[in-house]
C-alpha cells in the first residue's frame, strides 16, 4: 500500500507546489493523477519516489517511510519520469543489466523478463545498440522495461504514454492490468483524460498543489465525462 | 541585430555564474565565500608560480636585449591554446551544436548563427589566452616600459593570433570526427587520435628544448627559432608590438582577419550538413545475441562509471591524460633511459633532484590529473533521477565514483614506477616506498575530488565539456590535487635531512592518508543530507 500523508513541498519557501496532500492507494488500484501544467503532479511523484525532499508530511510504502527507510521503500517500487533521460553511454542491454543488478534480479529471471518485454515493445533488436542512438519512444520503452524487470509492487509513472506508439500504449495498459490483478498498484499522472477514464479505477485531480477531488472513477464521474468534471473543477476552485 | 540577440542568449547560456558554479551561489553565502577563496587561491598559485618564472625570464632577456622573446612566448602559447580549445570544442560549437534542433526551424540565416557560435568559442579561447598570457605580458611591459602604442598593438595581435590555428584545427577536428565516425566504436578511435595529436605535439615541443638552462622557460626557446623560420606571423607580431612596425601589423591583420571572414562564409553549408547528420537515429537491428551478466552492486556501479568514462572523448582525454603519460614514460624509460631522465628533469624544472624524487613528482602530478571523482557526480546530469530513485545508498554511489578514480590512476602509477624502477635501477625499498606514496596520493586526491563534487555539483549542462573543463569541480579538483603534492613536497624537503629520502616520503604518504581519512568521512557523512537537497 502507498500512503501519502499530509505532504507539502515548496521550492521557494513561499508557494507550496504540493499542499497538504493525502492519498491512499491500495494494491490492485490503477490510480490516475490529473492536473493542469504546473499543478504539482511531477513534484508529488518525485517526492513519493524519494527524488526530491519534501518539507512536511510523509510517504509510507508498505510500512516503510521514504524519509526514514528510503532503501527499503525504494526496493518496492519503480519510478518512470516524464522525460526518459538515461545513460547514453550504455547500450540498452547494459542499462537493463545495471538495473537488474541493483534489484538483485537473478540471471535467468532477468533474461526471461528482458526478452519478454523487449519483444513485446519491439526493441529487442536494438538492445545491443548504444542508447544515444535511440529515439525518444525507444528510450521510453527501455525505461518501462527497466521498471518491469524487477517486478515491482508499486509503479510510479509520470506521463507514461507520452512518446509511445499506439501499439506500445496498448501493451503497457495490458501489462498494468495484469500487474494489478496480481496485487501491484499503479499510480500515474496523465493529461490524457480518456486514458484515465477508461483505465483507472480511481482518480485524483490536483489544482495548484491541492487535491480537489479524489476517489473511485465512478464516484468522481457520476454520469459525466472526466473531461467535463475536470473542466468544472478547474473553474470552481 | 539578430546576431547580437543570439550572442546575448549564447553568452547567458555559456558564461553565467549559475552555469559555472552549477547552482545559484547567491543563495548560499558561505559557499560563495569558500568558492571565492578557493578560486583566488588557484589563480594566485598559478599567477605567482608562472608569473615569477616569466618575471625572472624578462629580467634575463632584458640584459641581452632580447625582450621581444617574451612576445614569442605569448604568440606560441596563444597558438597552442587556440589549437587545444579548437580541437576539443569545434565539433560541439560549430559542427554539432546541441541546440541545432531549436535554431534550425527559426527564420535565421545559418551564417548569423554560425558567427554567433564562433564568437562564443573565440570568447573561450580569449579567456584562456588572457589567463595564460597575463603574467608574460606583465613581465614584458614591466621590463620594456609601458607604452600605449605597444599595448594597443599587443591587444590587437592578441585578438588576431588565434584566427589561423582556429581555422586549421576546426577542420582537423571535423576531419578526425568524420573519419572516425565511419568505424564502429567511433568515440574510442576519436579519443585515441586526439591523444596521439596531443602527445605528438608535446613530444615535438620538447624535442627542440635545450637541457641544462637555469630558468626552465629558457629551454622552451628552441621552438621559437623553428617557428619564426616557417611561420611568419610570429615575427610580424613581435615586430608590430616591439618595434611598432606598421607593415608587420598590416600583414598580421590581413593574414588573420580576412581568412576568418572567409572561413565563416566557407563553412556555412558544411555546418548545416554536419548538424543534420548528427541528428540521425540508428533504427537498424543489431543481431548480436544478448548477453547478461550478474554483478554485485558496487562492481556494477564502478563499471557504469568506466563506461561513461570511455564513451565521452572529452572526459577520457582530460582525465585520462595522467595515466597515458605514466605509461608512456614508463615504457619509454626502458628504451631511452637518459633522454627520459632529461625530459623529466625539464618538466619538473628543479635541479639536483634524485631520480627517485623526480619519478615521484612526475607520478604524483600524473595521478593528480586524474580527477574523475571531482566531476563524475555532475556528469550524472539529467540522468541523476535514476540513482536517486533506485534503492542505492548515496554513500555507495560516491564510493563507486571514488573507487573508479583510484582504479584509473593507481594501477598505471604502480606499473610506471616499476618500469622506471627497472630503467633507472632504483632499489627495491625505494620502489616500495614510492608505490606506497603513489597509493596515498591517489587515495587523498580521489577523496578530495569526491568531497568537492558532492558540495559543488553541476547537473545542468549542454555538453560534457562544460563539466569536464569549465566547472568549479574540475578547477578545484585539479588544483586541490596539486595542493596535496605541494604539501608533500614541503614535508619531504624539511624531513629529508633528518629522516632520509624514503622515510621522508613515507611521512608525506602518511599525511596523505590522514587527508584521505578526513575527506572520506566527510563525504560519507554528508552524502545522505546533500543528495536529498540536490535537484533531479
Amino acid at each position: 500500500m502507498l500512503e501519502v500523508k499530509n505532504l507539502s513541498k515548496s521550492y521557494d519557501g513561499k508557494k507550496n507546489a504540493c499542499d497538504s496532500i493525502n492519498l491512499v492507494i491500495e494494491p490492485g488500484d490503477i490510480y490516475g493523477f490529473i492536473g493542469h501544467n504546473g499543478a504539482g503532479k511531477t513534484t508529488l511523484l518525485k517526492s513519493i519516489a524519494g527524488i526530491i525532499d519534501f518539507d512536511q508530511g510523509d510517504v509510507i510504502i508498505d510500512n516503510h517511510s521514504i524519509k526514514t527507510e528510503p532503501l527499503a521503500a525504494k526496493k518496492l517500487f519503480a519510478y518512470i519520469p516524464d522525460n526518459p533521460d538515461i545513460y547514453e553511454s550504455l547500450t540498452g542491454s547494459q542499462y537493463l543489466d545495471f538495473i537488474a543488478d541493483v534489484f538483485q534480479v537473478d540471471l535467468q529471471k532477468r533474461a526471461r523478463l528482458i526478452e519478454k518485454y523487449a519483444t513485446m515493445f519491439e526493441i529487442i533488436g536494438a538492445l545491443n545498440n548504444p542508447i544515444s542512438s535511440y529515439s525518444h519512444g525507444m528510450k521510453q520503452k527501455l525505461v518501462l522495461i527497466s521498471a518491469l524487470i524487477h517486478e515491482p509492487k508499486i509503479m510510479l509513472l509520470d506521463e507514461p504514454f507520452v512518446g509511445l506508439d499506439p501499439k506500445a500504449s496498448f501493451m503497457i495498459k495490458e501489462v498494468f492490468k495484469e500487474m494489478c490483478d496480481q496485487g501491484s498498484l499503479i499510480f500515474f499522472s496523465t493529461h490524457v483524460l480518456e486514458v484515465a477514464e477508461k483505465l483507472c479505477n480511481k482518480v485524483a485531480i490536483i489544482k495548484n498543489g491541492k487535491i480537489v477531488a479524489n476517489g473511485t472513477t465512478e464516484s468522481i464521474l457520476k454520469d459525466n465525462s472526466l473531461e467535463s468534471v475536470f473542466m468544472e473543477l478547474i473553474k470552481e476552485s | 541585430m539578430t546576431y547580437w540577440k543570439l550572442l546575448k542568449i549564447f553568452f547567458k547560456e555559456n558564461f553565467s555564474f549559475n552555469r559555472f558554479f552549477g547552482t545559484d551561489i547567491r543563495k548560499n553565502k558561505k559557499k560563495a565565500i569558500l568558492l571565492g577563496l578557493v578560486i583566488l587561491y588557484a589563480f594566485g598559485v598559478f599567477l605567482f608560480s608562472f608569473g615569477y618564472m616569466f618575471f625572472d625570464l624578462g629580467k634575463i632577456l632584458k640584459e641581452f636585449d632580447m625582450l621581444d622573446t617574451l612576445l614569442a612566448f605569448v604568440f606560441v602559447y596563444a597558438t597552442a591554446i587556440a589549437i587545444m580549445i579548437t580541437l576539443f570544442r569545434a565539433n560541439g560549437y560549430l559542427f554539432r551544436f546541441k541546440d541545432y534542433e531549436i535554431l534550425a526551424p527559426l527564420p535565421l540565416k545559418t551564417r548569423t548563427v554560425l558567427f554567433a557560435k564562433l564568437t562564443v568559442m573565440m570568447a573561450f579561447i580569449y579567456m584562456g589566452l588572457f589567463f595564460i598570457t597575463l603574467p608574460i605580458a606583465f613581465s614584458y611591459f614591466w621590463h620594456s616600459g609601458f607604452n600605449i602604442i605597444s599595448l594597443l598593438l599587443y591587444l590587437a595581435g592578441f585578438l588576431l593570433i588565434p584566427a589561423i590555428p582556429l581555422i586549421i584545427f576546426a577542420f582537423v577536428s571535423l576531419l578526425i570526427a568524420r573519419i572516425t565516425s565511419r568505424f564502429r566504436g567511433a568515440n574510442y578511435i576519436y579519443t585515441i587520435v586526439m591523444f596521439a595529436v596531443l602527445i605528438g605535439g608535446m613530444v615535438w615541443s620538447f624535442s627542440f628544448s635545450f637541457a641544462g638552462e637555469d630558468n626552465p622557460l629558457l629551454s622552451q626557446g628552441g621552438i621559437f627559432g623553428v617557428l619564426e623560420e616557417y611561420y611568419l606571423p610570429l615575427s610580424w607580431f613581435k615586430d608590430a608590438v616591439h618595434l611598432h612596425d606598421p607593415l608587420a601589423f598590416i600583414f598580421l591583420f590581413l593574414t588573420h582577419a580576412l581568412p576568418l571572414v572567409g572561413f565563416i562564409f566557407l563553412i556555412s553549408r558544411l555546418v548545416v550538413k554536419t548538424n543534420q547528420k548528427g541528428l540521425s537515429v540508428v533504427t537498424g537491428k543489431n543481431k548480436k545475441p544478448l548477453k547478461y551478466r550478474e554483478r554485485p552492486l558496487m562492481e556494477s556501479l564502478v563499471i557504469k562509471e568506466a563506461r561513461k568514462f570511455i564513451s565521452v572523448p572529452i572526459y577520457t582525454i582530460n582525465s585520462g591524460f595522467g595515466p597515458i603519460i605514466m605509461i608512456l614514460l614508463g615504457v619509454l624509460s626502458l628504451i631511452f633511459k637518459t633522454k627520459i631522465a632529461d625530459f623529466m628533469g625539464e618538466m619538473v624544472g628543479i635541479e639536483a633532484l634524485s631520480i627517485d624524487l623526480l619519478v615521484m613528482i612526475i607520478i604524483g602530478f600524473s595521478i593528480a590529473m586524474v580527477y574523475t571523482s571531482a566531476i563524475s557526480l555532475s556528469l550524472e546530469g539529467k540522468s541523476f533521477w535514476i540513482v536517486k530513485s533506485l534503492p542505492i545508498k548515496p554513500q555507495s554511489i560516491m564510493l563507486a565514483k571514488l573507487i573508479f578514480n583510484i582504479l584509473l590512476g593507481l594501477p598505471f602509477a604502480v606499473l610506471a614506477i616499476l618500469l622506471m624502477g627497472i630503467a633507472f635501477e632504483i632499489n627495491v625499498f625505494s620502489l616500495m616506498t614510492m608505490i606506497g606514496v603513489a597509493l596515498s596520493i591517489s587515495l587523498s586526491t580521489s577523496a578530495i575530488g569526491s568531497f568537492i563534487n558532492l558540495h559543488f555539483p553541476k547537473f545542468e549542462f549542454m555538453n560534457e565539456t562544460e563539466v569536464v573543463k569549465q566547472s568549479v569541480g574540475a578547477l578545484i579538483g585539479v588544483f586541490a590535487g596539486f595542493g596535496i603534492l605541494v604539501i608533500d613536497g614541503v614535508i619531504v624537503y624539511f624531513a629529508m635531512d633528518q629522516l632520509g629520502q624514503n622515510l621522508a616520503l613515507l611521512l608525506g604518504g602518511l599525511a596523505n592518508i590522514a587527508v584521505f581519512g578526513i575527506f572520506l568521512s566527510l563525504v560519507l557523512s554528508a552524502s545522505d543530507r546533500l543528495f536529498a537537497k540536490m535537484k533531479a
